[in-house]
């Protein structure tokens, strides 16, 4: 059964990732252009413009390089959960007339997702061997990070999928808690530029640790102690628990609602 | 693995109606109910042995494929239990998990593990979809190019390699060409002679004389006849009659395009749509067309629900027509003694050009004639005959 369904998600995932690019002229290159387009935008705007700078204590004065690290587990996310939320509605033609475990929907896009990230992430550290940056030393704690990033948008990822085949009005509310989550995790900005009244706040922000612990894992440097990953530790089991309950019990009438 | 297939008990469904989506998110949080119900099935009971088929028929709206869904594990029921025992396929909508951008060869891994196929079944059965369906080289283009009869075929194909203990089917067959829903026929009885069950919803009484023993007639939401399929079919067909009443012309279902020069107004059938053997039978056909110089020709053609072709009438070949010289006719096709014994039939209506092969204009009036009989008879037509005693060798 575990097998059957993992070979189902595999098919469900290869036919979210070719579907995309098939028929388009640049097809699997936009998983390249579209990383570097945000990231040449921010770097525009906020190192050229703005001057921020990575500061001390950031193992990076590069702000390209310090952003990049931050954004790879951002856009994961984010493409994880925006398109987890559709996920059920939009496949409306599968739920209402093949019987499957719709969940499978929801694991197809994480994937696909991360599978997106995998190849920035893979672009990224050529460039980090280039400009004699990359150090592989920290890699090991991606191990750590990826799974508590898988959980966190597939928990995240299931409840949005169920509410959303009841209040279409999700999608929209989805993408503004998104930006506003974008802008309250130091992606964009090191923690240390934050007033210490607000960093307090900052640091029980689940995406605070996963973030850290990329720029801590690309650029060399250590396991960051373990207090410090409470909030996305917590975060990310709530997240499984209550997405997956909420999930399946809305299940059984996804077919009436959609 | 028992002998009964698929066990109904006390079934229900009941859906909420809610006017707004606000209401709904209300009264979820307000707990007071803001929803109208609507009672798609109640007290739903039956059991099917393994190794047979049931139709299902009744009305849209009726709740065959509420029932259908419920069956093939889609929604769950409100109240009630449904087992089916065995593994359990169902085809409520064929290519309904086609990704359009994919191409055909593509699409079938996903869709047959959809099915239950595991990766070595589908590699093993990928080419005998092929064979089926018929697609050639188009299996490595993209689904979206396929015309509806493709995708359907390539469905088909796929659902029946699956080769499920229990096979549920809505009305997923009465499409497509011909020479396919032959085919899918011959599999489909190859298939419940080799054991398996079959549920099969289709508004074609065809398709359930086919291949069901056993028939359920579903009337809003209850069950309003279960039985042997020559008990329960009849008397559905005697409801939708009594319902439409006779002689009606409400059957017809293709259109014309308005900007034809030429086009069929309307078929009719004055003798009525329920016959007996060498009753007089009368088709009358109605066209108009904007020049008056054009000349036409009329075929029509008598075909089983199958598509078998029984019989055909031109009127080139029988020294009629052709017909010209106005821009309103009226034409009538009289058979004064009708061979048939039994059976539904359906008239294919043609106006031809003069040359009695570009058509203007096609009419089909599907389950435009019924054949009643009182002792069952074995074939369709009867032969005008006799018998002789003796001869030669006394």
């Amino acid at each position: 059964m575990l097998h059957h369904s993992l070979f189902l998600l595999g098919e469900f995932t290869r036919r979210d990732f070719k579907g995309r690019y098939a028929g388009s002229v640049m097809g699997f290159l936009w998983s390249f252009v579209q990383p570097l387009w945000s990231l040449a935008l921010f770097t525009f705007l906020f190192s050229t413009v703005m001057k921020v700078s990575p500061g001390i204590g950031e193992r990076t004065s590069n702000f390209a390089i310090f952003l990049f690290c931050g954004l790879l587990p951002w856009m994961a996310v984010q493409e994880g959960i925006i398109r987890a939320t559709t996920a059920i509605t939009e496949n409306a033609g599968l739920v209402k007339k093949m019987s499957f475990p719709s969940g499978l929907l929801v694991w197809a896009v994480v994937l696909a997702a991360l599978l997106h990230e995998a190849i920035a992430l893979g672009l990224f550290l050529v460039v980090l061997g280039v400009t004699g940056e990359l150090s592989l030393s920290g890699l090991w704690i991606l191990l750590i990070a990826i799974p508590l990033q898988v959980g966190l948008t597939v928990g995240l990822g299931f409840l949005a999928a169920a509410i959303n085949v009841f209040f279409r009005d999700t999608a929209q509310i989805n993408s503004m808690l998104l930006q506003g989550w974008f802008y309250l995790t130091p992606i964009v900005y090191p923690l240390s530029l934050v007033p210490d009244r607000f960093a307090r706040f900052l640091a029980l922000n689940p995406l605070t640790a996963l973030v850290t612990l990329y720029r801590e894992a690309l650029l060399g440097g250590e396991m960051p102690p373990l207090t410090s990953l409470t909030p996305l530790v917590v975060v990310t089991i709530l997240a499984l628990v209550v997405g997956i309950w909420v999930f399946h019990r809305l299940k059984p009438v996804f077919a009436d609602e959609i | 693995m028992s002998d009964t297939a698929v066990n109904v008990r006390n079934l229900t469904k009941t859906y909420k109606v809610y006017a707004r989506p606000l209401d709904r998110l209300l009264e979820g949080i307000l707990r007071r109910p803001r929803h109208t119900p609507f009672h798609a099935l109640q007290g739903i009971d039956f059991e099917l042995p393994r190794g047979e088929g049931l139709g299902i028929v009744g009305e849209n709206g009726a709740g065959k494929s509420t029932l259908l869904k419920i069956l093939a594990g889609i929604t769950a029921p409100t109240s009630g239990k449904a087992q089916l025992s065995g593994s359990v396929a169902s085809i409520l909508e064929l290519g309904s998990a086609f990704h359009g951008e994919l191409t055909g060869r593509q699409n079938i891994a996903l869709n047959a593990a959809m099915f239950g196929l595991d990766r070595d079944q589908v590699v093993e059965r990928t080419p005998g979809i092929i064979e089926f369906s018929e697609l050639g080289h188009f299996i490595d283009q993209p689904v979206k190019t396929y015309s509806t009869g493709m995708v359907m075929r390539l469905g088909f194909a796929i659902a029946v390699q699956v080769e499920p203990d229990v096979l549920i089917i809505d009305e997923a067959l009465s499409v497509g060409d011909g020479y396919f829903q032959k085919k899918c026929m011959v599999h489909l009885k190859r298939y419940v002679k080799a054991g398996g069950t079959l549920l099969i919803c289709s508004h074609a009484m065809y398709y359930i004389s086919a291949f069901c023993r056993r028939a359920l007639w579903l009337r809003d939401g209850r069950i309003e006849a279960l039985g042997p399929t020559q008990q329960v079919v009849p008397g559905y067909e005697a409801f939708l009659d009594a319902k439409s009443g006779h002689g009606e012309d409400a059957r017809e279902i293709v259109e014309a395009a308005p900007s034809a020069p030429a086009r069929i107004d309307e078929v009719r059938l004055p003798t009525g749509s329920t016959y007996r053997y060498g009753g007089p039978l009368e088709l009358e056909i109605r066209w108009s067309c904007d020049d008056p110089k054009m000349a036409f020709h009329l075929c029509v053609g008598l075909n089983r629900p199958d598509e078998l072709e029984v019989a055909s009438f031109l009127s080139s070949r029988s020294g009629a027509g052709p017909w010209t010289g106005r821009t309103h006719y009226t034409v009538r096709l009289e058979i004064p003694e009708l061979p048939l014994v039994k059976n539904a039939f359906k008239f294919y209506v043609f106006l031809l050009a003069e040359d009695a092969l570009h058509i203007h204009d096609t009419r089909i009036l599907e389950d435009a004639i019924t054949v009643e009989y009182d002792e069952y008879p074995f074939g369709i037509v009867a032969i005008p005959h006799h018998w002789h005693e003796g001869g030669e060798e006394s």
